[in-house]
């Protein structure tokens, strides 16, 4: 019996960990710039403005670190392929991928409008509020279609590792996403 | 060793009969559902709002209404969005019927078992996809209906919740739309395709298929101002 696989954390994964934080910092930051601050609907309640700041906050962050750590679960030494899409962490960064680069493809064509120059990408509202609902949305169902497929299977396989642990924190980070914008009224 | 028994089956009478009840339920169904009316959240007035496509689903016959009228050629005065949204619009209710059919298809004995069941495609999208719609549409109706605590009752109520259903439903249409192709990724991915010869399980592909058709559809859109 082949032993599973399992890489050690090291020192240049904690780079690019660091360096995908620093991205999602630059990211949010950009994003709350455009939209002058999280929006407040008059009357809503605490909790709802609270999720929203919850929801506007977390979504750069999962947008640059869901690829990242994609790549680092695919840098040797790992387990074979039969192995690998069996971990829910795996699966959510595959599944996440596609909606990630549709929406920022999404992003870019309305930030740079009919003219077809770029224009500054990040300072388009609308175009971030498309992004931040209806891109973080897909993913949202992306990750849930892939994580019932697994489950309903029964080759769902988590490895007790801490690259798995990181894209199943991700994962759940993208439902909680999903839930908080579907129970926003400005989706 | 024992020989393995082939459990597919052929489409028979049923089978049919179960498709054409739900095409009648795309076609009627719709309009039963009209939906409440759009509320407006104030925007900063920096953010411009695009105006309208021309082709807009409105009022309650918004999806049989399109069956009614000619299909719209883009021109000038039509977007290809608008084009590619009618498309959606019409297509979209048939395979959302479909599916639960085809699900139900599946599932009527002789069948093979579960684990064998679910490593075919057609079978595997129908299922998530019934699933994520109900998760979807579940928690859609929940928030609707914590947003209506405290308020008043009776005939109001049950109006209300009425209108929420095709909402409810909507959001749990976009979730099946992206929860099909992620079901064959992983499938594909982890080596667990194991497409059946039987025409159920073509159907199943060719529904799977029209899911993601969709999905590619509503992405190109906003390519194609």
């Amino acid at each position: 019996m082949t032993a599973s696989v399992r890489r050690k954390f090291t020192i240049l994964d904690g780079m690019i960990l660091v360096a995908a934080i620093a991205c999602g910092f630059a990211l949010r930051r950009a994003f709350l710039n455009s939209f002058h601050g999280v929006w407040v609907i008059q009357g809503e309640s605490w909790l709802m403005r609270n999720a929203r700041g919850l929801n506007w906050a977390a979504t750069p962050f999962l947008t640059m670190l869901t690829p990242t750590v994609l790549l680092l679960r695919l840098r040797r030494p790992r387990p074979r392929q039969i192995e690998l899409f069996r971990q829910p962490g795996l699966a959510a960064g595959c599944a996440a991928i596609l909606p990630i680069a549709m929406s920022l493809a999404c992003f870019i064509r309305e930030s740079a409008g009919r003219s077809g120059e770029l224009q500054d990408p990040l300072s388009a509202a609308g175009a971030g509020l498309h992004f931040q609902y209806v891109g973080s949305y897909r993913v949202g169902c992306w990750v849930l279609g892939s994580w019932l497929a697994l489950f309903l299977s029964g080759r769902r396989r988590p490895e007790r590792s801490w690259i798995d642990r990181i894209g199943r924190i991700l994962g759940i980070g993208w439902l909680v996403v999903l839930v908080l914008d579907m129970v926003d009224p400005m989706y | 060793m024992n020989a393995r028994h082939s459990t597919s089956r052929r489409l028979d009478r049923w089978d049919g009969l179960i498709l054409i009840l739900a095409t009648a339920v795309a076609i009627l169904g719709p309009p039963l559902f009209p939906g409440p009316a759009p509320t407006a959240i104030p925007l900063p007035p920096w953010i411009e709002v695009p105006p309208p496509p021309v082709i807009a689903p409105s009022g309650p016959a918004a999806f049989t209404g399109y069956l009614l009228e000619p299909v719209p050629i883009p021109d000038d005065g039509v977007p290809y969005s608008a084009y590619l949204e009618w498309l959606v619009g019409i297509s979209i209710a048939y395979v959302a019927i479909w599916t639960p059919a085809l699900w139900i298809i599946r599932m009527r004995r002789p069948r093979p078992r579960w684990h064998r069941l679910i490593r075919q495609p057609g079978h595997a999208a129908s299922s998530v996809g019934l699933l994520v719609f109900a998760i979807v549409f579940a928690t859609d109706l929940l928030r609707w209906a914590a947003s209506r605590a405290g308020h008043s009752g009776g005939l109001q109520l049950l109006q209300d919740a009425w209108f929420a259903v095709r909402p409810a439903g909507e959001a749990g249409l976009e979730g099946t739309l992206h929860a099909v192709p992620a079901t064959w990724l992983i499938m594909l991915l982890g080596g667990w395709w194991r497409p059946e010869r039987s025409a159920i399980d073509r159907l199943g592909r060719a529904l799977g298929a029209g899911w993601i058709a969709l999905m590619i559809a509503g992405f190109a859109g906003s390519f194609l101002d």
